[in-house]
């Protein structure tokens, strides 16, 4: 039995957070000033903080790891669905107006779970659509408009 | 101060037809997150958050805290009938709810979970009551240096009690404390991590980090599982089959009274929220219990005391909450978000300065409670048919009220890709096994943290000893340690007993 064995993904989080830790650390003390022990600076929390995370992160290599289940293929590809969703949502809303970013948001995700069923995805996009109008910018007044384009 | 004229202001605050509408929407929109598999009170919480905006602070803890509860409500709907947990705190009432369905008897454990949460919720509350400004007055007797070290208690009895490893819960707290120093300093207003974003000026709003960690990864989460498609008959949730019979009552009222001690207990305790007392209940009852060898197959105590701790434990949760400011776990957290954006600063002093808020909550559980009692009773069948929604339909519609919901806060399409940089965040840390919730937690008490260990530094003209010379402070430090070591030690024992059970060679 080894003394203790690193799983790849164990070595990636303790690298990101051990990256995180020392960018802090070092922004903190360059660049937004410790202070003085009697009067700290705006740079000494998060110095502090960063300092702790690198000290973690070199305790979680040896600490035990259970790797959780990796998502499949197809998990991969649902995942990626919803964040292109969410992006094109994000960035068609004042572009091109609520509808068509509400229409793209549960178009692009359904694909996650296919089968795709084109008519029930279009009448739950339909509808999500209209209660958005109808609360949202016509009974909170949110400055949207249904299309914006030309 | 006089207990009676407090409970009559909460009354008539929490009796305003406003606060009576919010009320019951959170009770329904909890018991609807509850019952369907798939959506945990967090996730119901986080999307839910932007409503608050549109209300009053006390409307909008009046109706958070109503989801929270009601998720507890609803869960156990799920449990019984299909033996999946709606959420994580009802998963031990599938032990002996889904048997009770299989002999034909779901309409008694459907109802005895209804009156077992009541009874449950009703013994919190009075705790709640009674409990709450007197330690609010021991709170508003801490300096700085006592504030920081038992936030410092609070964060690592969260972050380590309940996660699968200690270190990855704390390295996740302090990751949280870091990502709330974004934005602008509050002593020098010097902006600090927000890389040329003046959006994130004034920090990244917390509904974003809600919403992504703990929305958007709940839906990823559920995406390519199996479908779970399912048939209900309706007839079997008749009045008639609901009752349960003399026995049953007969076995139920111990549990229940046990089911509440231990269940306030474990929710006052940070670290220690819903899910845990109902573990604990289930397996004190079997002890107790002069035939254990009934438990699994269907035996009444083994639903009604898991589901009187969690409620009791849900509505307990709010006393260090409201009373200290410490949040026990990452809906509390969530709690004191929503305070903090309307401008309340969560501590002690809230009780005192904000008696309207305080006891408008506290009497809006009362309120709440009947209303789930009503919800349930009558309505069991309709609930039974929510389960039938399905999964292709429900997660579209969730990413949906995300994304409008983060971007109504603001108007402002930058927090919708916020919540994607969340989101993606919050799948990274699923897959990699490092927790979301002591993350939050770090993030909503990060400004309270530092603003007390600056000022404690500055009270004591820079010596670090403050903090372990004033006897309050250290003993505030002594038992976070003692925390930690206790939950490395159990830490070790269950990595010890799993490795001798696991039959796989490495």
């Amino acid at each position: 039995m080894q003394l203790f064995s690193v799983n790849p993904l164990q070595a990636l989080s303790s690298a990101a957070l051990f990256a995180v830790g020392a960018g802090a650390a070092f922004v903190g003390a360059s660049r937004y000033g410790l202070g003085e022990i009697f009067h700290l600076g705006a740079g000494a929390f998060p110095f502090l903080l960063g300092l702790l995370l690198m000290a973690l992160s070199l305790v979680m290599l040896v600490a035990g790891f259970a790797p959780p289940p990796q998502p499949n293929r197809r998990q991969w590809l649902g995942a990626l669905a919803v964040f292109c969703a969410i992006a094109v949502f994000g960035l068609s809303l004042d572009t091109l107006g609520l509808v068509p970013a509400v229409f793209a948001l549960v178009l692009i995700s359904r694909l996650a779970e296919p089968p795709f069923e084109p008519a029930g995805t279009f009448g739950l996009a339909a509808g999500l659509s209209a209660l958005a109008y109808f609360v949202f910018v016509f009974g909170l007044r949110m400055p949207l408009e249904a299309f914006t384009w030309p | 101060m006089d207990f009676l004229s407090n409970v009559t202001l909460g009354l008539q605050v929490a009796a305003s037809p406003e606060n009576l509408l919010f009320c019951f929407l959170g009770v329904l929109l909890g018991t609807l997150v509850g019952t369907l598999p798939g959506i945990g009170a967090l996730a119901g919480v986080s999307l839910l958050l932007p409503v608050t905006f549109y209300v009053e602070p006390t409307t909008a803890l009046v109706m958070l805290a109503g989801i929270y509860y009601g998720v507890t409500y609803g869960g156990s709907t799920a449990a019984i009938l299909l033996n999946l947990p709606g959420s994580s705190a009802a998963a031990v009432t599938c032990l002996d709810g889904y048997p009770m369905a299989q002999q034909g008897r779901a309409g008694v454990a459907l109802f005895m979970t209804t009156i077992a949460s009541f009874v449950g919720g009703t013994f919190a509350i009075i705790l709640l009551m009674v409990f709450t400004p007197v330690l609010a007055r021991v709170g508003l007797s801490f300096g700085p240096a006592e504030y920081a070290s038992l936030v410092v208690l609070g964060l690592i009895a969260a972050s380590t009690i309940s996660s699968g490893s200690p270190v990855r819960g704390i390295a996740m707290v302090v990751l949280g404390l870091l990502i709330g120093t974004v934005g602008s300093d509050f002593e020098t207003g010097r902006l600090r991590f927000t890389f040329g974003y003046l959006e994130v000026a004034e920090g990244i709003s917390f509904v974003a980090i809600a919403m992504g960690l703990f929305g958007v990864s709940e839906v990823l989460n559920n995406i390519g599982v199996a479908n779970r498609t399912t048939t209900v008959s309706k007839d079997e949730y008749s009045w008639r089959k609901l009752y349960p019979n003399r026995e049953d009552w007969r076995a139920s009222w111990g549990p229940m009274w046990r089911g509440s001690v231990l269940g306030s207990a474990f929710g006052i305790l940070p670290g220690t929220g819903a899910s845990i007392a109902s573990f604990i209940a289930y397996a004190f009852e079997k002890r107790w219990s002069r035939d254990p060898d009934r438990f699994g197959k269907g035996a009444i105590e083994g639903v009604v005391a898991p589901e009187t701790a969690n409620n009791a434990a849900a509505q307990a949760a709010f006393i260090p909450t409201l009373s200290l400011g410490i949040p026990g776990d990452a809906v509390m957290a969530l709690m004191l978000g929503a305070l903090i954006i309307h401008g309340i600063t969560p501590g002690p002093q809230v009780v005192t300065n904000h008696p309207e808020l305080f006891w408008g909550l506290v009497m809006s559980f009362w309120i709440g409670n009947i209303f789930l009692v009503i919800l349930h009773l009558p309505l069991i069948g309709v609930w039974v048919r929510i389960l039938l929604v399905p999964y292709k339909y429900l997660y579209p519609s969730m990413l949906f009220f995300i994304c409008i919901g983060v971007y109504s806060v603001n108007n402002s399409p930058f927090d919708v890709l916020l919540v994607l940089l969340f989101g993606m965040l919050g799948y990274a840390m699923l897959k990699l096994d490092l927790p979301a919730a002591p993350l939050l937690l770090g993030v909503v008490l990060s400004p309270i943290l530092e603003n007390n260990l600056r000022r404690a530094m500055l009270i004591s003209s820079g010596d670090p000893m403050t903090f372990v010379e004033r006897p309050i402070s250290a003993g505030f430090l002594v038992a976070a340690v003692l925390v930690l070591l206790m939950s490395l030690r159990s830490f070790r024992r269950n990595k010890r007993l799993a490795d001798g059970l696991s039959v796989e060679p490495d």
